[in-house]
């Protein structure tokens, strides 16, 4: 479950723009999808419920955890293990193979089992239609490819809580349709809270909810 | 840590050009004093070696150093000789202690020594193959110089000319080889050993040739006065000493008046050593050195030498820190937004510069190790420096 109550923040030197978002919590399971104009807050609270950025004020629960209360050790631990993190623009690691990004929280982390981790990945890039390409670099992939790579990175740790910042934003729609699907369909199985930030309103049916960003209050310009 | 390790390895990998040129870098910076010290010591042990196993070297004035490096290592030497003359009387005051030397000839480039068995005795020399050289024209070569000109036993090498386009100089002389010498580390299995009279015949001082007056032929007969014969240049001289014509080699020189290197005292003591060091140097007209003083002079030279190498390599170690310190800057800012996103998946600040870290150090320690294995390989092969002196 991820669960934001009161939340404030601001940038440092932002001119004054700041992001107050009153209340919102996704439910184990439940997929929502977070819309809005560029520029208007929604990468920031994606961080923010992830726990890269700490708010001002108000608190960010996920999958129990206080992440405003917790050191920053745990706080890391938290993100490897239980939330899963996508980018638009993929942020693979460009020296390792397919394989090996996917599994590369365990690189991170000396807990989590890389075994385990390294047939969760298999099981996914055949999932995600990459198995062919496990041993390749990322320069040899398409972007549809990258991104269904970095999707299966997010997933391999079977996280309580996915945060997708435009996962979809630089791909054709066929791959679009590919990366939420597998990022929709782990949710449903294995009741993960996904909050997924997109511009593809076209699409936005297969979520169980859309939360426009512009219905909590704003200041100033946005990130 | 290990998670790390590999992280970094793989980027080390992946960035090969960036890395080797580090790892390159990091080699050459360690090797340079390195090899400096490692060929300082091998050249010290090398002399030390050799100077050790001589008490004393008798020559003729002028260099130190070029007398010691002529009779111990048969390096050309612009030292005065000393002649038979003086070793006789030597050799009278301290009999069977002193060995004469003859190291001014070469064949195929290598150093003809010319000694009595004496030396080859003294020094403890075993054949490998064949027998010694007793004879005049007969020779033995060392294991090195056997092997880089394919000598055995029956097989022959002509001696070098000092100057090929002086009609008046003593022609190439074949040396019959009578055996192989065992290897003995030093440089006297890069030497072909003779008997001191073939030094003189190299020297063109003593030659054989049929008798003029009856066995050369009459077209080749040009004039004869008296004693004085002139012969044409078609008329050949024997360039061999063989059975047949060893009878009629004949000096054309007083027998005391013949030239020597060096004579070694190989077998003195303490007393007899002091004693023939101040007699001769006190005369004046000779010198008579301790190999291992001048070996130390030498060292002295060498040292200044390795002194500023060392100068060399801390600036050459400085630039390479101040090179890979900005390789790793310009690679970490490079890849600031890789690291920012290992951040986002929870890596924290500290195993980022910990990755940051390793890599370097995994670098910098190839560096060291390929600049260890050189040094290794240099230390197992040094090079003959002694021959470069």
């Amino acid at each position: 479950m991820i669960e934001l109550h009161d939340v404030r923040f601001a940038y440092p030197g932002s001119g004054g723009f700041a992001l107050h978002v009153p209340a919102l919590t996704v439910s184990p399971g439940e997929r929502v999808a977070l819309i809005g104009p560029s520029g208007s807050g929604k990468s920031t609270l994606l961080l923010l419920a992830g726990g890269v950025l700490l708010p001002h004020s108000g608190s960010v629960r996920v999958a129990g955890d206080d992440m405003t209360s917790l050191a920053a050790s745990r706080r890391r631990s938290l993100r490897l293990r239980r939330i899963g993190m996508v980018f638009q623009e993929f942020e693979l690691l460009d020296y390792l193979t397919v394989r090996d990004n996917i599994a590369l929280a365990g690189r991170l982390d000396a807990s989590i089992d890389r075994r385990t981790l390294a047939s969760e990945a298999e099981r996914l890039a055949t999932a995600a239609g990459v198995a062919a390409l496990l041993d390749r670099k990322p320069a040899a992939l398409s972007q549809g490819e990258r991104q269904r790579v970095a999707a299966c990175r997010a997933l391999a740790t079977r996280p309580a809580a996915l945060l997708c910042d435009e996962p979809t934003g630089n791909l054709d729609p066929s791959n679009a349709d590919i990366v939420t699907r597998l990022l929709l369909d782990h949710a449903r199985d294995h009741r993960a809270a996904l909050l997924m930030s997109t511009h593809r309103h076209e699409s936005l049916d297969v979520f169980d909810r859309v939360v426009d960003i512009a219905s909590f209050r704003l200041r100033g310009g946005g990130r | 840590m290990n998670g790390l390790l590999g992280l970094a390895l793989s980027h080390a990998w992946h960035a090969r050009v960036r890395s080797s040129l580090i790892v390159v870098s990091v080699a050459i910076a360690a090797f340079i004093p390195l090899a400096t010290a490692i060929v300082a010591s091998s050249l010290e042990a090398a002399l030390l070696r050799r100077a050790d196993s001589t008490s004393l070297v008798i020559g003729g004035q002028g260099g130190r150093i070029d007398l010691v490096l002529a009779a111990l290592y048969f390096r050309p030497s612009r030292t005065k000789s000393i002649t038979t003359g003086d070793w006789m009387q030597l050799d009278a005051d301290f009999p069977g202690k002193l060995v004469p030397l003859n190291v001014q000839h070469s064949a195929g480039g290598a150093p003809v020594v010319a000694t009595p068995p004496d030396y080859l005795d003294a020094r403890g020399f075993a054949i490998k193959q064949g027998t010694r050289a007793t004879l005049v024209g007969e020779a033995t070569p060392g294991r090195n110089a056997a092997e880089r000109h394919g000598l055995s036993p029956g097989d022959g090498i002509n001696s070098d000319q000092a100057a090929s386009l002086d009609i008046a100089a003593p022609a190439s002389i074949r040396l019959r080889i009578t055996g192989v010498l065992a290897a003995t580390g030093t440089p006297d299995d890069d030497a072909i050993f003779t008997d001191l009279k073939t030094a003189w015949v190299l020297a063109g001082l003593s030659h054989g040739h049929a008798d003029a007056a009856t066995a050369i032929p009459p077209p080749l007969l040009l004039d004869r006065t008296g004693e004085r014969v002139v012969v044409s240049e078609a008329f050949v001289e024997d360039n061999e000493v063989t059975a047949s014509n060893a009878d009629s080699l004949h000096l054309h020189a007083d027998e005391t008046t013949l030239p020597l290197t060096a004579v070694l005292g190989l077998s003195l003591d303490d007393r007899e050593r002091t004693l023939l060091r101040s007699r001769i140097n006190a005369a004046g007209r000779l010198q008579a050195v301790e190999p291992g003083e001048v070996v130390r002079e030498i060292m002295g030279h060498v040292a200044r030498f390795t002194r500023a190498a060392n100068v060399i390599a801390m600036a050459v170690t400085a630039l390479t820190g101040l090179l890979v310190g900005m390789i790793l800057t310009m690679s970490a800012k490079a890849r600031s937004r890789e690291l920012l996103t290992l951040e986002r998946l929870g890596a924290s600040r500290g195993q980022v510069a910990m990755l940051l870290a390793i890599e370097a150090v995994a670098l910098t320690a190839m560096g060291m190790a390929l600049a260890a294995a050189a040094g290794l390989a240099l230390w197992l092969h040094p090079p003959d420096l002694v021959k470069l002196l």
